[in-house]
């Protein structure tokens, strides 16, 4: 047995040329496929980071269905679905969604009454209750952001109005009556009174007057409405309201990733929702990124093919240029399993060594080169991840010894039998 | 009887044409006995030490060597027959050249797995024998083509076989070289082995116990 091994071994050590130029074959195709991969994962990486990331997803605007109308009115309720607290759920339980976000209506009466250096002005006006995460980059200051969580802290209504109404009011009710254009800054903080249940048409039982404070303008929301605190406006609702459903006009709906933007809106849609998105950015970066990652792969795929034949043709350049010690072995009387298994056996070993310094290589190398080179945004991964190494070691070992089996088949029937 | 060839028929297809090479091949040697075989290029020959061997499968016969049948079905088994009962001596020495001569003569035991004092032993008393022993640790590929052929000599008598197969052992050597080999060859008679030599040579036909022609496929007996 041992003096078996002992053949086995020289046999690895035997034909040191070829046997070396299989091994820089197996290195070389290792180290090149490895890089390639590496190359591969930091351009994903660098699209990722460049576009996918700093161009984030746009949010989902979605909304029930158009009632049928006549004339000037409405003549049945929306069709299919409403926005409600279920459907919320169901929706913020999707893969990919971040955060829902409802927009309810105020369904009362309600008044805002200005008055400003002896000058009284009195609207009725619309109004919708949003939740502070959608807002809360537009409430100038950490008092409006605490008051819109607890209006009751200080009695007073934080109220944001959106951009439109503020560029309808300077560019056309001002320029046309005299009255002086308003400013943001100057305008953020103005106090004012709002009349809850009370309009200059209809007077609930109840109704309330209660001081409220601009705490900001607003693009979030695309209306003409005034916004208040969503919690404010559900418990007014409730309030007044009789057989009060907790419903919302429409909802966003905000997404983690571009994949799950053009994930989520159409399953949105088969819930019979109308959905809003802007999905062409979101299309254009999966498609770079498609296209990238096919590019790559297709590149790897080529080096693969390469690096296969290479190695293949070197093992059985490697194997014929043996051919006669293996005659020999075998006309002084050793057996096919054990020619098979000592040729095999060399280029698992000299295929796991191949591998192994090839991947080796790749790891010094990367990181010499990250530590030489710094691209801005360009991450260039140090180490080679533990499941590519383990895949390139396994083939690495088998190729070699795939490559084997073509030439031991031709040597057992054309070339052994005969002196 | 250490071998015994019955009816051994091969036929080999060649550029397309089926062909018979070897058709209804009778030989028995004994202990002791030497017999050579002559025959035109091609004839067969060698095919027939191959069958012999085990290394090519007959089309029809059987061949017995030490009163057993040579099996062909099962490579591991013919192999391990071949290693162990039979010595092979080939025209162009088929040595490892980048081993030593101890190296070249010790591989069939390295095949049969056991390299022991006692094969040691018997490896230095066949290079003495041979006049080789002072090359012991000498590359192959630095020896004449005498020496060489001294070596596979050595080499096929290494696991203590029976039976020596040699073809064209001289083909490559000159005549005063060859007749040293032929008489290595003849003194294994002495030690009861039996040798079968394919050879052209005038004065190996002379000393052996038979002498055989090949022709037409078989074998026939040499005036």
């Amino acid at each position: 047995m041992m003096q078996r091994l002992y053949l086995m071994l020289r046999e690895v050590a035997g034909s040191r040329f070829v046997s070396c130029i299989v091994l820089l074959s197996v290195v070389l195709s290792v180290f090149a496929v490895g890089l390639f991969r590496i190359a591969g994962d930091s351009l994903s990486s660098y699209i990722h980071n460049r576009f996918a990331s700093s161009i984030p997803p746009n949010t989902i605007r979605i909304s029930t269905r158009q009632p049928r109308t006549l004339f000037l009115f409405e003549t049945s309720r929306p069709g299919g679905p409403v926005i409600n607290d279920r459907v919320i759920k169901r929706i913020r339980a999707m893969e990919g969604v971040t955060e829902v976000l409802p927009v309810s209506a105020l369904r009362i009466p309600i008044q805002a009454r200005v008055s400003y250096l002896g000058f009284n002005y009195r609207s009725d006006i619309l109004a919708f209750g949003v939740p502070q995460r959608l807002v809360a980059g537009e409430l100038a200051g950490d008092r409006y952001r605490r008051l819109w969580r607890d209006p009751e802290r200080e009695q007073v209504i934080p109220v944001l109005i959106p951009r439109a109404i503020l560029q309808s009011y300077n560019d056309g009710m001002a320029a046309s009556n005299n009255l002086p254009r308003i400013s943001e800054r100057g305008a953020v903080g103005f106090g004012f009174r709002l009349s809850m249940g009370r309009s200059s048409l209809r007077t609930l039982d109840g109704h309330r007057d209660m001081d409220a404070v601009v705490a900001g303008f607003t693009d979030q929301v695309d209306s003409f409405a005034l916004i208040l605190p969503l919690a404010l406006v559900s418990e007014y609702n409730r309030k007044f309201v009789e057989k009060y459903r907790n419903e919302y006009q429409y909802a966003y709906v905000r997404v983690g990733s571009h994949a799950a933007m053009l994930r989520v809106s159409p399953a949105i849609q088969r819930m019979g929702l109308v959905v809003e998105a802007e999905k062409g950015v979101s299309q254009q970066i999966m498609k770079l990124k498609e296209t990238v990652t096919l590019i790559i792969r297709l590149l790897q795929s080529i080096i693969v093919i390469i690096a296969v034949i290479a190695i293949s043709f070197a093992t059985m350049i490697a194997v014929f240029n043996r051919i006669e010690y293996y005659r020999t072995l075998r006309l002084v009387g050793a057996s096919r399993a054990f020619l098979t298994l000592t040729i095999l056996a060399k280029y698992l070993i000299i295929g796991f060594a191949g591998a192994w310094v090839g991947a080796g290589l790749l790891r010094y190398a990367s990181a010499r080169v990250t530590e030489c080179f710094h691209l801005t945004g360009f991450m260039i991964s140090v180490s080679l991840p533990e499941d590519a190494f383990r895949a390139f070691l396994l083939a690495g070992m088998a190729v070699p010894v795939l490559s084997a089996v073509p030439a031991l088949v031709r040597l057992y029937v054309k070339g052994l039998s005969g002196d | 009887m250490i071998l015994c060839v019955e009816n051994i028929s091969k036929r080999y297809r060649i550029a397309g044409v089926s062909k018979q090479i070897l058709n209804g091949v009778d030989l028995s040697l004994e202990s002791g006995q030497i017999c050579s075989i002559t025959g035109m290029s091609g004839c067969g020959k060698t095919t027939l030490l191959n069958i012999i061997a085990g290394i090519t499968r007959p089309g029809g016969g059987s061949v017995h060597i030490n009163g057993r049948k040579m099996t062909y079905a099962l490579d591991l088994i013919a192999s391990r027959r071949r290693n162990r009962e039979i010595g092979f001596v080939f025209q162009t020495f088929r040595l490892l050249n980048e081993e030593t001569v101890l190296s070249n003569v010790l591989l069939p035991a390295r095949i049969r797995g056991r390299i022991g004092r006692e094969t040691r032993e018997y490896a230095d008393e066949i290079l003495e024998r041979l006049k080789i022993y002072k090359f012991k640790k000498t590359k192959a590929a630095i020896l004449s083509g005498g020496q060489k052929q001294r070596v596979a000599i050595a080499r096929a008598l290494v696991n203590r076989p029976n039976l020596i197969l040699a073809d064209e052992p001289t083909a490559n050597l000159d005549r005063k070289t060859a007749r040293e080999i032929f008489d290595i060859l003849l003194d294994l008679k002495s030690a009861g082995k039996a040798v079968l030599i394919v050879t052209h040579d005038d004065y190996m036909h002379r000393q052996s116990d038979l002498v055989y022609t090949m022709e037409d496929g078989g074998l026939r007996a040499a005036p």
